[in-house]
């Protein structure tokens, strides 16, 4: 109790100063919105892949679109990419479960705020969407979208420890994101013949209860993941800087 | 007894260079001056006492804890100032305060307050607005707020004006009037090693000295203004000459007795200055043992 009451007051710190960024994010939410509401009709029938694509891209930039620049994710010094932040308070007498936790709170709030204005109000303007999911499974699509949201986005936070980045540390990266991107697609495009937005609408629809159980438990295990990888890279990163 | 600080053989190895620390003990009132050239590993030596870079080998105690163990408490026991403040810019310094005197269960706003106010650091300002040498200052009076036991700078002077670089000095001196304090300090500034230090420590090329008593290291050296020039090329001891007849020696006894038994006359003797004996250590490689 005692962690996540120390956890968030170093988030308010935080807040403290990335206020005008939550203006960001609501502009971001209020743009998805409009474009999920138009693109919303011809998805539901066809399976158009942009759509998918766009959610996952609109999902991994919510964790970080909210941090100001002096807290992402950067170059620290030859070999090490980390958040200037956390290596500040990596000095201080901050136990490590704090300061690890401290980390996934703001990120996961500007998810929640993300994703729930952005499904919300999806839901609100689209008569097609509203066609297709009744409210109470819509409750449990939006549990599993901010699921799925917490378990990508995880990796921000727990990337603030840092890394050491090596030559071809970036290229398989961006490999990772491509296979992920092309495995989506051959899964439920090809093999599934659905979007993966539409299959967790059918999932929602048709097994409500266990989809919200299932969605809570995987993001609590990649969580879980999360915040052992970022406790470990403390431990591991040499801070030269 | 547990000392303060405690380090036991370690070593660390970043590409080419290599840093080993044989045994170093701080005791409890005493502030040590860690002396090297640029790159010479001063600030990895710190990070590694703060175990923020990990040594490969060794051990490194806080009051009898190891600072790699799972536990971090004995972060409580140190200020750390580092020579950059990374990750504070979109903060003010009244937000730091704040910061720092909920982690430090041993903030002493009394501390923070004096030492800010007399160098009029602008507190509500965001970090990234300060100049270098008042984002030195405003560092300082964080650290001096924790109010610890043990307080490490590295080079806390560098960006620092000198009214404001005395008053330091003042500052820490009086600090230390109470006898329970560790300070560690690593400085090119020799004004500050001379009044603030007891031990100095070198560190050249990654090898690291034992703990040297600043009044012993000074009176082993003598410099000696000769009448004529001595004919040997190097008489014992001898560490430099300069002007052909000015000797600098860290063996003065040995020197002496050669230049009696030889006949030559010492015109003048003088205790050298220690930015001078600091020069000879740094750029000669000379690692004495005293």
């Amino acid at each position: 109790m005692d962690t996540m009451r120390k956890a968030f007051w170093l988030a308010k710190l935080e807040l403290d100063v990335s206020k005008k960024h939550y203006l960001l994010l609501l502009l971001i939410a209020g743009i998805y919105t409009f474009f999920f509401y138009l693109t919303m009709p011809p998805y539901l029938e066809e399976n158009i892949f942009l759509l998918d694509a766009f959610l996952i891209i609109y999902v991994g930039s919510l964790a970080f679109s909210i941090k100001p620049k002096n807290f992402q994710y950067q170059k620290l010094d030859d070999g090490l990419y980390a958040s200037p932040y956390f290596a500040m308070l990596n000095q201080l007498p901050i136990k490590r479960n704090v300061l690890v936790a401290s980390r996934f709170i703001l990120p996961y709030l500007s998810i929640f705020i993300g994703i729930t204005i952005v499904l919300v109000g999806t839901y609100i303007f689209s008569t097609d969407l509203r066609e297709a999911i009744e409210p109470l499974p819509m409750i449990a699509l939006i549990i599993t979208w901010l699921c799925i949201s917490f378990s990508i986005g995880g990796i921000f936070p727990a990337s603030d420890p840092g890394d050491q980045i090596k030559r071809f540390t970036f290229f398989w990266s961006y490999m990772i994101i491509i296979v992920f991107f092309v495995g989506m697609y051959l899964i439920f495009q090809v093999w599934l013949d659905t979007g993966f937005f539409k299959w967790t609408i059918q999932m929602a629809n048709d097994f409500t209860i266990l989809s919200i159980i299932v969605s809570i438990l995987i993001a609590c295990l990649v969580t879980w993941y999360w915040f052992n990888h970022a406790k470990k890279q403390i431990q591991k990163n040499d801070y030269l800087q | 007894m547990t000392f303060p600080l405690t380090i036991r053989n370690i070593e660390k190895s970043i590409d080419e260079f290599h840093l080993n620390i044989q045994d170093l003990t701080f005791e409890e009132g005493t502030i040590s001056a860690i002396v090297g050239t640029n790159g010479a590993g001063k600030s990895t030596f710190f990070k590694m006492l703060m175990n923020l870079v990990k040594q490969d080998n060794g051990e490194i105690e806080v009051f009898g804890h190891s600072v790699r163990g799972e536990d971090d408490a004995w972060k409580q026991q140190i200020a750390y100032q580092a020579q950059t403040m990374i990750g504070c810019d979109a903060f003010t310094g009244e937000q730091l305060r704040n910061l720092m005197a909920e982690v430090y269960p041993s903030w002493d706003e009394s501390l923070f307050r004096r030492f800010s106010e007399k160098l009029n650091i602008p507190l509500n300002k965001k970090v990234q607005k300060l100049s270098p040498g008042v984002k030195t200052k405003l560092n300082l009076a964080l650290n001096f707020g924790k109010n610890t036991p043990i307080l490490m700078l590295d080079e806390p002077t560098a960006a620092m004006d000198i009214p404001s670089r005395n008053y330091f000095i003042q500052f820490l001196l009086e600090l230390m009037e109470r006898g329970d304090r560790t300070v560690l300090i690593a400085s090119h500034q020799a004004d500050d090693i001379k009044k603030l230090a007891d031990y100095l420590v070198f560190i050249n090329k990654g090898s690291v000295t034992r703990l040297l008593e600043k009044d012993s290291l000074v009176s082993s050296y003598r410099l000696f203004w000769l009448k004529e020039e001595p004919q040997v090329s190097r008489i014992p001891g001898e560490i430099k000459r300069t002007y052909k007849k000015v000797i600098l020696s860290n063996h003065p006894e040995a020197t002496m007795a050669y230049l009696s038994k030889n006949g030559l006359v010492i015109v003048d003797e003088q205790v050298p200055e220690l930015e001078d004996i600091i020069q000879e250590i740094l750029m000669e490689g000379e690692m004495i043992n005293v």
